[in-house]
């Protein structure tokens, strides 16, 4: 079928994704033995490309994978685990906004790590980015920050990511994805980038029963302002560290103390205790999670 | 080149939370307009709205007299630049400038000149094959601007761009983006906490609380006459003073204190329909505040007796603080002037410079 298709379309044909400049002129296909060929949109009239879509399986741009380990990556979390040498880490993501130019993106998502990664998209606005061996190991949470802020800026969209911990060769990597991704839902609003820590600790808050929430916010939160809650949560995020908070939140270091004596008379809690100050920081933090 | 308009701009999350209300401003061209305002009040809400990140509840957002409301960030010809170092870690910098113009499918050759100017520009033309990590705080930031300059847009937005960056530096790229605005022109708007860089920055400062416009002006105007007092108290460091007290015929009585109001701020007074009797608040800049013997002597109806509770030098000038009927004054005289704490000094009040406000409605009483 292709060969006839080939022949039809000569110039506007494109029998590989990786070998053309500008992925994004071309409509793709799959053909019944998984082949992935392109047609140039412009050589194809609506009626043609509703033929053409009827007998084959349209490709959305997220699923061309041009990268060979992008394809190995796919069949290991979508299909069957083959046997793997090296450790591997996943970096999960999520974007608000659909992009138009998902190559182009894949190429700036490969660049977390110093040899281009493998990306795997679940749908048009998720997917993963994998770090495979010493890549994985070297990644810290800053340089995740760094690179969905350029993506963001460069694509005008929204993103988080969840930077996710190293599995050795022997953990399957469907299960270690499919909890990781998971937990990419507790990322309190104001970030960007998680980690699995300290994700986990959000999502074991946000798990607890209803009342269980209720009560821990008549502590911790409900007897004061936004303002106080926000810079409980800037002091405690800058490890209780009075200078840098005051630095991040722009208010003098007596203002910020004259506050934590307020926040610790209206509520009671004893900020030096460890228990009641991490208590105190993810009620803060569950209460500015996007709905 | 761009002009921006909001108009009657609201931002409704979730039903119920009222983050932006009744924005209206025109961006004229060239401007660059800061957003300043205490954390939540909404800035870099309405500057995502710009931007297209966030939708716009009611009201409508105008560029060049386009409607832009439904119009996808992408096409909206904008570039941003955010706090935190947006670049990608294992990109040199040529990369990293390019990248977005490469998305944009710009020709090699383009790519390669705009870049250049870029780094020019920026004085980063020698770093151009360093990565990130091999970058001091302020070369990072100065390629997170580069990147947003390549592309030449029509407008650009910044969300507290400085504020990774430590005291001394922040001072230096302040500097430096006025510098470049002033070489560019583009229309820039930028958002920040911090009234001093809005007061060295802008040519027009637009000052939110809570959602709302306060007032809009040149830092000069909203710094001398503010519409409000928590304009007068927000910008300008040290803040305002503000004195609750009354009118007593032409005299400001302050507690056993009394200060003659000038003619024209009496005049202002009355025709806004306060009479004696009436409770109003006065709003003093420090610097306004005299200790000199000349100043005294030419204005002997409008001082005071205080005692100095702290004296702080701090190289250039000498701050007071001290109270009035137990309501707080700071004051900024010649750190010459020989006043320590325990002192009991005469401070002259300048009321010709001095505003006064409805306790009410915290408004500016203008006559
Ligand atoms: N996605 C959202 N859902 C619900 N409320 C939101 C959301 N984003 C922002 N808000 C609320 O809208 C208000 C304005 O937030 P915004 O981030 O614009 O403030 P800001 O002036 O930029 O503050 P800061 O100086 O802290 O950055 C805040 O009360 C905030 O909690
Ligand atoms: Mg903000």
């Amino acid at each position: 079928m292709t060969a006839h298709l080939r022949e039809l379309y000569r110039t506007a044909y494109a029998a590989d994704p990786a070998a053309v400049d500008d992925i994004t002129v071309y409509e793709w296909f799959m053909d019944n033995t998984q082949h992935v060929f392109g047609i140039l949109k412009e050589a194809l009239p609506e009626r043609e490309k509703s033929v053409l879509q009827a007998f084959l399986s349209p490709v959305p741009p997220y699923r061309l994978y041009p990268e060979e380990a992008d394809h190995r990556w796919y069949r290991r979390l979508f299909q069957t685990a083959d046997e793997m040498k090296k450790s591997y880490r996943f970096v999960h993501f999520a974007i608000k906004q659909a992009v138009d130019d998902y190559f182009a993106m894949q190429e700036a998502l490969r660049t977390l790590s110093e040899a281009p990664a493998a990306v795997v998209w679940f749908d048009d606005v998720s997917g993963v980015v994998v770090l495979e061996g010493e890549e994985g190991e070297h990644v810290v949470k800053a340089d995740v920050q760094a690179a969905v802020e350029a993506l963001q800026v460069d694509f005008l969209i929204d993103m988080t990511a969840l930077l996710g911990r190293v599995h050795q060769p022997d953990v399957f990597p469907q299960h270690a994805s499919t909890d990781e991704r998971r937990l990419l839902h507790s990322l309190p609003r104001q970030e960007r980038v998680i980690t699995v820590p300290e994700a986990a600790t959000h999502a074991l808050f946000q798990q607890a029963p209803k009342p269980m929430q209720q009560l821990a916010a008549s502590i911790f939160t409900d007897p004061v302002d936004e303002e106080l809650k926000q810079t409980i949560a800037v002091y405690l995020t800058c490890q209780m560290n009075a200078s840098s908070a005051a630095k991040q939140l722009h208010v003098h270091r007596n203002t910020l103390q004259h506050r934590l004596e307020r926040y610790q008379a209206a509520t009671g809690v004893d900020l030096r205790s460890f228990a009641e100050a991490s208590a105190a920081y993810m009620t803060i933090a569950a209460e500015h999670r996007d709905s | 080149m761009a002009e921006l308009k909001l108009d009657h701009v609201y931002k409704i999350f979730d039903g119920d939370v009222t983050a932006v209300s009744d924005f209206n401003l025109n961006i004229e061209d060239e401007e660059f307009i800061v957003f300043v305002g205490p954390s939540g009040c909404g800035k870099s809400t309405t500057l995502r709205m710009i931007a297209g990140l966030e939708g716009i509840s009611d009201g409508d957002f105008y560029i060049d007299d386009k409607r832009m409301n439904d119009v996808s960030p992408k096409d909206r010809d904008i570039a941003m630049v955010f706090q935190n170092y947006a670049l990608y870690p294992h990109m040199n910098v040529f990369d990293n400038m390019a990248f977005g113009l490469k998305l944009r499918k710009f020709p090699k050759e383009d790519i390669k000149k705009r870049v250049e100017e870029a780094s020019d520009i920026l004085g980063l033309r020698d770093l151009l094959d360093r990565k990130p990590k091999a970058l001091s705080g302020g070369q990072r930031q100065r390629v997170a601007l580069g990147r947003a300059i390549v592309r030449n847009p029509k407008v650009f937005l910044m969300d507290e761009p400085l504020s990774n960056l430590d005291a001394k530096l922040r001072v230096q790229m302040r500097s430096e983006i006025i510098k470049l605005h002033q070489q560019l022109k583009t229309t820039t708007v930028y958002v920040t906490h911090d009234q001093t860089e809005a007061m060295t920055m802008a040519s027009r400062i637009v000052i939110m609380k809570d959602g709302v416009i306060q007032q809009i002006g040149a830092p000069r105007e909203v710094y001398t006459y503010p519409e409000n007092v928590f304009v007068g108290g927000f910008i300008g460091s040290p803040s305002m003073n503000f004195l609750t007290g009354q009118l007593e015929n032409d005299l400001f009585k302050i507690g056993e204190r009394s200060l003659k109001i000038p003619e024209g701020k009496l005049k202002a007074l009355r025709d806004s329909g306060y009479e004696s009797g009436a409770e109003i608040i006065l709003g003093i800049r420090p610097e306004d505040l005299h200790d000199e013997q000349v100043f005294l002597d030419t204005m002997p109806e409008a001082k005071a007796d205080v005692s100095i509770d702290l004296a702080e030098l701090t190289g250039s000038e000498l701050v007071l603080y001290t109270k009035i009927a137990e309501q707080n004054i700071v004051a900024i005289v010649n750190p010459r002037s020989n006043i320590y704490q325990g002192d009991q000094i005469e401070l002259g009040f300048d009321l010709n410079k001095a505003h006064f406000f409805d306790p009410a409605t915290e408004q500016r009483i203008k006559g």
